[in-house]
């Protein structure tokens, strides 16, 4: 689903409402001018026609026909109407034909009565009594008075039409300008995570503020909450050292022990014994190398895991190995430039120069350096063109137990990394490189 | 229309004519109206007769003119104000208005023609009696002052007879043979043998020029003018009180509206027995009204006093009573023989009044006898319409102030009289109302009319004619320049007899 900016969603889901009530109340505003306009216009005339009835009255009394056609005449130019002065049901002067004077006033049929209005087929007819037996009746065209009606209709429905979409920009305005609140609300939730919150201001809206502060204090808690389970799990990981430590001394001190009473044995001939008494010498050795090795391991700071880009990790641990002014190429190989993976740098980087400080040791020419995203782990792999190692004491030098051939540091290096790397709750792995020598890899879990 | 006395009458004409239309020469398809009566003249301050009066609106303009429904609207005349005091009125001419000769019209023109009325030979002298000064300011400036506030001043010069004529042709006797105006439409011939004038459309109409390029008006009788219109012969029958139910208005368009116009039977006080008014006053109240317009014109507006309905003073309403036998002394009633039914009209007056013990004779005549016992007050009662030239009570009252040549009643009333003159000189409309309701009610008592009914005219238009809008005030304001004939008719058809 496409997202949209609370703006956009706001303003699209007002679109109807605001459409629909704008049309709504142009039709009401325009209908009811026009109502207004047509009642007042026809009112108009009778009020007219109605402040004339004395003077009228006065002319019918005298009978002064002629005047009172002048006067007809007059209202009907002004008006655009017919008016027609009825005595005792005979038309006694008209402002129209003439030809229908002193004849029986035949009032247009009505077809609709509305407003003390007469609406017939082509016309409008309202009456006021002028005197008794005398009224005055006045007679509209229908067409103009419906189109100027209808006119009035259109203008006002237009103006109304015109006055909603100039508030409804307005509206929008107001609508933006309501929501920059929450844009800064964005830009301080963005600045806490990036730990950037230098341009930090109050947020003058009370609960966006609260929002914000409550995202702060979620952030601050969520940080001591990551640090108490790093430290958990440093505590669990030095268990679980101290376990394997265990579990990997249980082997040798059997030996040493079966060793030991081989030596003292009467029974055993000399040879055996002599083997035994320096296999314990041997076993006894192999043991003090191991717990030195797991000492040392142990002694490490616990670690505290943040999802960081491992890649920088690994270009630090590059970096720092080619500083050490090697002969041999490092080759690095990266699939992206970011690869967040939670890890704690110091100790991660330091696992990653043993590996390629064993490398460049074994490695005639080069050094091969990559990482590999697969599904949910990351591999950053350690390849060199050595003649490799034995895969059946790889275990015993990941346990710090084996000989390097060259220096000790080897055995406890790759211990220090094993246990480096287990620490994350990862795997060191070997294999052959396809440059002939050795591979190891590091397994972590990305985020 | 019809008949009547001086300055608010029709005439009638008889006879069947020999229609050789004079359009039938010319290309463009005429408009014929049909006249009862060719105009007894075409100097608008001596026209009667509704016939002349027509005409005359056809060729001339005023300052002022009527709407269909009474509105007064400027016709030469751009603009007009009234002074504070009510006595002084001031018009401003348009520009750019020409007579029918090319002369441009001025207010120089309007002075000398609305001073003609004021002439000893003018017969609309009455209507202008409350002008003391008429006077051109400019060319396009007229101040008119009068002696006293008239209201109903602007009405009359809105009507027929102020018409506004080229002052430099006034004094050319031959001029009302061939008038020039700048009316709508100008003056062609006046063909009096073949009884008809003809008229074509002014091209430099101030209002744009008419629809129709040409108009006949041909005298002819009622009887004729309805077999000329069903032969397609004639566009126009607006001069005739037809009813609605004629049957001449299913081969045409009818145009109905009121006019105002009161039938009456006028009484002669100068004749007896109506020299007694009580005589008067029974033959008012027996005379056979409501059947006479049942029968002879079931549409029109029933009267209830002299003057038509939709004026003031039109309620004004007397309630008569029978104080007096009939008179054994014969009575004759003039009537226009020219009426379609004048025979009928004849049977149902005399026999009405037999059966209530009076002596009444009919006597059908034609209507130039008709007018001329009417202006020498020869009659003792006659049938007559009025028509008014403007629509105030003012305007039929004057027919009874005493001093009035066109007193046909012979009345003679001094608090009549005064009323009339307070009303004419009173601005308040509502007090102007009391004084012609208390003179109504004076010349309603005085029983020298029998007021028939007011009609409402029903104008027959042929299908080919098209914006043809009745005036409620008469049919002689018909606006002839808006009226157009359809392109889809085909001329009409000439026929001589």
């Amino acid at each position: 689903m496409k997202s949209v900016s609370l703006f956009r969603h706001v303003n699209t889901s007002l679109n109807p409402y605001r459409w629909f009530i704008s049309l709504l109340v142009a039709v009401l505003i325009s209908g009811l001018f026009a109502i207004i306009t047509l009642v007042n216009r026809l009112d108009a005339d009778r009020k007219m026609a109605e402040s004339l009835s004395p003077y009228l009255a006065t002319l019918v009394e005298s009978s002064d026909r002629p005047e009172i056609l002048r006067v007809l005449h007059s209202i009907s130019e002004t008006t655009q109407s017919e008016l027609i002065l009825v005595q005792d049901g005979l038309v006694f002067a008209t402002s129209g034909d003439v030809t229908e004077l002193d004849r029986p006033f035949v009032k247009p049929k009505t077809k609709l009565r509305f407003f003390e209005m007469d609406f017939g087929k082509d016309e409008i007819t309202t009456s006021t009594s002028v005197s008794d037996g005398v009224a005055i009746y006045i007679i509209s065209p229908l067409l103009p008075s419906i189109l100027g009606t209808f006119g009035i209709f259109i203008a006002v429905f237009v103006a109304s039409i015109l006055i909603s979409l100039f508030s409804a920009r307005q509206m929008r305005r107001a609508i933006k300008t309501a929501l920059r609140p929450m844009d800064q609300l964005h830009a301080e939730i963005e600045g806490l995570v990036s730990n950037d919150d230098q341009d930090s201001s109050p947020i003058q809206i009370r609960e966006l503020e609260e929002i914000r502060n409550t995202v702060r204090s979620t952030k601050v808690a969520f940080e001591n909450a990551n640090d108490q389970l790093a430290e958990n799990k440093a505590k669990k990981l030095s268990s679980d050292a101290y376990k394997r430590l265990i579990h990997d001394l249980h082997n040798p001190v059997a030996a040493l022990r079966q060793m030991a009473t081989l030596a003292n044995d009467e029974a055993q001939d000399n040879e055996t014994k002599i083997e035994a008494t320096s296999a314990v010498t041997r076993l006894a050795d192999q043991i003090l190398s191991q717990v030195k090795a797991a000492k040392r391991n142990l002694e490490e700071e616990p670690i505290a895991l943040r999802e960081l880009n491992i890649i920088e990790c690994v270009h630090d641990s590059v970096r720092q190995v080619q500083s050490l002014g090697t002969k041999k190429a490092i080759v690095s190989s990266f699939d992206s430039e970011a690869l967040n993976v939670p890890h704690d740098p110091t100790l991660l980087k330091r696992a990653i120069v043993n590996l390629l400080e064993n490398g460049i040791e074994a490695a005639k020419s080069q050094v091969r350096v990559s990482i590999v995203k697969n599904n949910n782990q990351a591999s950053i792999r350690v390849c060199d063109d050595g003649v490799g190692m034995d895969e059946n004491k790889v275990s015993v030098y990941l346990q710090g137990r084996g000989q390097s051939g060259k220096a000790n540091r080897q055995a406890f290096g790759l211990s220090s990394t094993n246990h480096i790397v287990r620490s994350h709750g990862g795997k060191l792995i070997y294999k052959r490189s396809d440059l002939g020598g050795a591979s190891f890899e590091i397994r972590l879990g990305v985020v | 229309m019809f008949f009547g006395g001086r300055s608010f009458s029709i005439v009638i004409a008889l006879g069947f004519l020999i229609l050789t239309p004079s359009f039938a020469q010319n290309t463009a398809p005429a408009y014929v109206k049909a006249i009862y009566s060719l105009p007894l003249s075409l100097d608008p301050i001596k026209m009667n007769d509704t016939s002349s009066l027509a005409v005359g609106n056809l060729i001339y303009d005023g300052l002022l003119k009527f709407s269909p429904s009474l509105k007064i609207e400027g016709a030469l005349a751009k603009s007009w104000v009234t002074s504070k005091d009510g006595k002084t009125l001031t018009f401003k001419l348009k520009r750019n208005i020409f007579f029918h000769n090319g002369e441009v019209v001025t207010a120089y023109d309007a002075e000398a023609s609305l001073k003609r009325a004021l002439l000893p030979e003018s017969t609309v002298r009455k209507f202008y009696d409350s002008i003391k000064l008429i006077r051109a300011v400019d060319a396009s400036t007229l101040e008119v002052e009068l002696n006293y506030p008239f209201p109903p001043f602007l009405s009359v010069l809105a009507g027929a007879t102020a018409k506004i004529l080229p002052k430099s042709k006034l004094t050319d006797p031959q001029y009302f043979d061939a008038p020039i105006g700048s009316g709508a439409f100008k003056f062609v011939v006046f063909d009096k043998p073949k009884k008809e004038i003809t008229l074509d459309a002014f091209a430099q109409y101030y209002a744009g020029k008419a629809n129709i390029e040409r108009m006949v008006l041909k005298e002819t009788s009622e009887e004729e003018a309805l077999k000329l219109a069903r032969n397609g012969q004639i566009h126009d029958l607006a001069s005739w009180p037809l009813t609605e139910t004629d049957s001449i208005f299913s081969e045409g368009q009818r145009l109905s509206s009121p006019v105002a116009s009161t039938w009456i039977i006028g009484i002669n006080t100068l004749k007896a027995p109506f020299n007694k008014l009580n005589v008067r006053q029974s033959f008012k109240v027996n005379f056979p009204v409501a059947d006479f317009r049942g029968k002879f014109y079931p549409d029109s507006i029933k009267a209830n006093g002299y003057i038509p309905n939709g004026l003031t003073g039109s309620q004004v309403k007397v309630d008569l009573v029978v104080n007096a036998l009939p008179s054994k002394d014969k009575i004759v009633i003039a009537v226009p023989i020219e009426l379609a039914r004048a025979t009928e009209m004849k049977t149902l007056i005399e026999v009405s009044m037999k059966a209530q013990g009076w002596n009444v004779e009919v006597a059908l005549m034609k209507w130039d006898s008709l007018m001329e016992g009417y202006s020498k007050k020869s009659h003792q009662a006659f049938l007559v319409a009025m028509n008014m030239d403007y629509p105030d009570a003012d305007f039929l009252l004057k027919n009874f102030e005493s001093d009035s040549s066109d007193n046909f009643s012979g009345l003679k009333n001094k608090k009549l009289d005064e009323l009339i003159k307070k009303s004419r000189a009173t601005r308040d409309r509502k007090l102007r109302e009391v004084h012609y309701k208390e003179a109504l009610k004076l010349l309603e008592v005085s029983a020298v009319t029998v007021n028939l009914f007011h009609p409402r005219a029903n104008y027959w238009v042929s299908k080919c004619v098209e914006n043809f809008k009745p005036n409620i005030l008469s049919d002689v304001y018909i606006d002839y320049s808006q009226v157009s004939l359809s392109s889809k008719c085909a001329p009409p058809r000439v026929v001589a007899r």
